[in-house]
């Protein structure tokens, strides 16, 4: 193992330990309405926290299944603005593309982000700790749920933190600093605006303030560009 | 919920991730200058709708002193330091609320 992949290891660490706590959660909530198995299966099958919570929050309130699939479409089109950000960092045939992107989840695309030199790489490893971590809490949960309500306030806790240190390494100019303020304050509009779209919004927000384009380089005094890498 | 269904929805969860990845051409100059400019405000986002609950409802104090205290140290750009920043307030209005 190269320096580079144990660095990476070393970054996807609190990650993957939010994403365990993430599990318990799930596992805990789950296991009443879908029972032990169908829990389990759905974390080793979907591997998505939004998806997963969401068609939860439905099964328990009786809807029928149509509705899960509509819901999970419109929250699974995050993902593809997620895959089109990370794209541009990806070398390789449609068939490795095609097995990076089953590690395709907010975290690991916003890590793999900082290391654009070695995205995919870092986007496999990261990939499948935080896969690991997400069964791992998920089989935590449905076992021993009791612990469920100090951890579920921690998980809430953690997540915002964790996505505000992935803006701050990915902010590499005062542009995109600005860039994400507005974005910020876009997706609680919207979230408020549109409760039922709040797994979208930061993905509307985000296109939304990434169209205007930048200043000519002659024009700027910072002498940093919106398009340079996160590197770190 | 059946084992049919998960399946379907774990299909469509991959086929989401997929279809970008896998379908797009590299992306010419202006979208590459585009996506570029979206990893940033994309997280922002995701930490700013962590604020809000169903409902919608605000989130509670110890997730609103978390984003605070990540905030305050996010100049930092280290995940270390902000990890510590968000967790040290969310343990402070914990132990004041």
């Amino acid at each position: 193992m190269g320096r580079d992949d144990r660095a990476t290891l070393v970054a996807v660490v609190p990650l993957a330990g939010a994403i365990a706590l993430f599990g318990v959660v799930f596992g805990a909530a789950s296991r009443p309405v879908f029972g032990t198995g169908l829990t389990l299966a759905t974390s080793a099958l979907v591997f998505s926290g939004v998806v997963q919570f969401t068609v939860a929050g439905l099964a328990f309130g009786g809807a029928s299944s149509l509705a899960m699939l509509a819901t999970a479409a419109l929250v699974n089109a995050r993902n593809l603005a997620l895959g089109a950000v990370l794209r541009p960092h990806l070398r390789g045939g449609p068939v490795r593309r095609a097995g990076l992107a089953w590690f395709v989840i907010d975290e690991t695309v916003g890590l793999a982000l900082t290391r654009r030199d070695h995205a995919a790489r870092t986007l496999l490893i990261g990939g499948v700790v935080c896969y690991v971590a997400w069964l791992a809490g998920t089989v935590v949960g449905v076992v021993g749920g009791g612990v469920v309500p100090g951890v579920a306030a921690l998980a809430a806790a953690v997540f915002p933190v964790l996505f505000v240190a992935l803006a701050a390494m990915a902010a590499t100019s005062m542009s995109l600093v600005h860039r994400s303020l507005g974005a910020a304050g876009v997706t609680v509009m919207l979230a408020f605006a549109w409760p039922a779209g709040r797994a979208i919004a930061p993905v509307i927000a985000a296109i939304v303030v990434a169209f205007p384009g930048q200043r000519r380089p002659n024009a700027s005094h910072s002498g940093h560009s919106d398009v340079q890498g996160g590197g770190r | 919920m059946t084992l049919g269904l998960v399946v379907a929805l774990a299909v469509m969860t991959y086929a989401s991730r997929a279809a970008a990845m896998v379908l797009l051409p590299p992306p010419g100059p202006r979208l590459a200058a585009l996506l570029d400019r979206m990893p940033a405000p994309l997280f922002a986002g995701l930490a700013a709708v962590a604020l809000i609950e169903d409902g919608p409802i605000v989130a509670p104090v110890t997730t609103i002193a978390a984003l605070v205290g990540a905030l305050l140290v996010a100049r930092t750009r280290s995940m270390p330091i902000i990890l510590a920043g968000g967790l040290s307030a969310a343990l402070l209005a914990t132990l004041l609320a």
